[in-house]
């Protein structure tokens, strides 16, 4: 099988599928085809800049604009894994880049360098796709594990400020919330793992043997992403719990309560 | 008795910002106020007139916004919070139970637990009894949980327990024992307490002196 490069003629039948949908949300009356519109167009936008940009990023060989472009997109991570949460937090930026940041840099090593073994080490059609990948994993995990870390110490601060007041440090006051805020954000890579090639064929896979690779080659790609996907999303939500923990608390061990609101 | 007092408010302010709100809502002002060692106080006021959160401010729970603050007449701030809290504990109005027996919500916080011939007594002495120890702490009664946490502050052995509204959720009998505890491992020990209550029949009593707050709105 060679790769197939769809031409623009193909992507126009695969609208057709758009236009159901569109057509489906006119006909029931549900009421969401401006959004998806709107979505779909910028679905599209993003993806072609994207291609090009990478495309241009392929061209370019130099290890500094690599690199560097890697750290441009984390900082972008870090600021959309605060943002996404239900009540932003003043202050969890910095912590939520620092775990990004090490969560990605100590996954992506290991798997460009030690299992992939790029030559060069920073050649971009390995570096640029992957750090991406595992960037975006991160993030995500980040955000899961602020969404519950921010849940959790606000559901147990009578619990926190007990043990405060019994003397505890606040990172051992907040132990729990920490750790369940950690776990929070590894349940659904779990899930997935447990999960996938039964009832869900991951897209990089699909791409890949559409692309013309063997499909067991595909699945050991796919067994190092999954494992690649746990490590950075664990040491995301561990260092950014860690970080994050402190914007919670005065430097005298006090619950910064004004941060939650009524109970 | 030296002269010097354990505790010392100088001028303390307290104002907090309602959630999503930029108006200020005055709590304390300028309060000032010492506490001598092994001194007994007790702060009364109604529901809502700061009570709560003037123990909070001397278990440094809370951030005066004005005013300092002495622990044996050194600034609050010279000393680590955590340290300070094991001399100034403070007892919290809801009593907090973990998960695990009497004995861990006893002792999970301090580094030398006493053994359970030492616990039992305490127990006994609140009027507990003493296979509480290993009964699932979130499984007993409202009052049996509140004397559990009192316990558990006075076994870190501190210059000064604040207590608050600890006998809410006592029958009259058990709010005597209590009280009459307290008195003695007070005296015995010499620590001093400030006790936070709405009424003071029984608590009124064992204090050497009263202090009222009255909420914002009254005071203002
Ligand atoms: N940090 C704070 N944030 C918001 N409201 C507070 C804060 N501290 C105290 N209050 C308010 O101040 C008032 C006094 O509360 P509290 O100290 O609990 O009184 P009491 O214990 O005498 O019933 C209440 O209306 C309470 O809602
Ligand atoms: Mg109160």
């Amino acid at each position: 099988m060679t790769l197939i490069d769809p031409t623009p003629a193909d992507l126009a039948v695969a609208s057709l599928l758009y236009g159901a949908v569109v057509g489906l949300s006119l006909k029931e009356g549900l009421g969401v085809e401006k959004s998806l519109t709107v979505a779909a167009l910028r679905m599209g936008v993003q993806l072609f800049f994207v291609g090009y940009l990478v495309r241009f990023l392929f061209g370019v060989e130099r290890w500094y604009v690599v690199t560097g472009a890697l750290f441009l997109m984390s900082l972008y991570a870090a600021r959309a894994g605060v943002a996404r949460m239900k009540r932003p937090v003043p202050g969890l930026w910095g912590p939520m880049w620092i775990g990004v940041f090490g969560g990605t840099l100590f996954t992506t090593a290991v798997v460009t360098q030690g299992v992939l073994k790029l030559d060069p080490w920073y050649a971009p059609e390995g570096l640029i796709p992957l750090g991406g990948m595992i960037l975006g994993n991160a993030m995500n995990g980040g955000a899961l594990a602020a969404d519950r870390l921010h849940a959790e110490l606000k559901a147990r601060r009578d619990e926190i400020e007990a043990l405060l007041a019994l003397g505890l440090t606040y990172p051992r006051a907040a132990r729990e919330a920490s750790r369940e805020a950690v776990r929070g954000a590894l349940i659904p890579t779990v899930n997935s793992m447990l999960t996938v090639g039964i009832v869900h064929l991951p897209g990089i896979m699909v791409g890949q043997m559409l692309g013309g690779a063997d499909p067991v080659t595909a699945a050991k790609y796919q067994f190092v992403i999954m494992l690649m996907v746990a490590a950075s999303v664990s040491l995301t939500a561990a260092l950014f719990v860690k970080r994050g923990l402190a914007v919670y608390f005065t430097g005298a061990h006090q619950l910064r309560h004004e941060l939650f609101g009524e109970k | 008795m030296t002269n010097h007092p354990l505790l010392r408010a100088d001028h303390l302010s307290f104002q907090y910002t309602p959630f999503d709100e930029k108006r200020k809502v005055p709590l304390f002002d300028r309060f000032s106020f010492a506490l001598a060692p092994g001194e007994r106080v007790a702060v009364a006021g109604r529901s809502g007139a700061g009570k709560s959160a003037l123990l909070r401010l001397f278990a440094r729970l809370l951030e005066p916004t004005g005013g300092i603050l002495f622990f044996r007449e050194r600034p609050y701030g010279e000393y680590f919070a955590p340290t300070l809290r094991r001399q100034v504990a403070l007892v919290p109005q809801t009593p907090v139970i973990f998960d695990g027996d009497g004995r861990t919500n006893l002792t999970l916080h301090l580094d030398a637990p006493p053994d359970d011939a030492t616990l039992r007594t305490w127990l006994d002495r609140f009027d507990l009894p003493a296979d509480l120890l290993d009964r699932e702490g979130r499984a007993l009664s409202v009052g049996q949980k509140s004397r559990l946490t009192v316990i558990r502050s006075l076994l870190m052995a501190p210059d000064v327990v604040l207590l608050d509204e600890p006998t809410a959720g006592l029958d009259a009998a058990t709010e005597k024992i209590v009280v009459a505890a307290l008195t003695e491992e007070s005296q015995r020990r010499g620590m001093a307490m400030i006790v936070s209550a709405h009424h003071l029949d029984l608590i009124g009593p064992m204090v050497d002196r009263t202090i009222t707050l009255h909420p914002p709105a009254e005071a203002a």
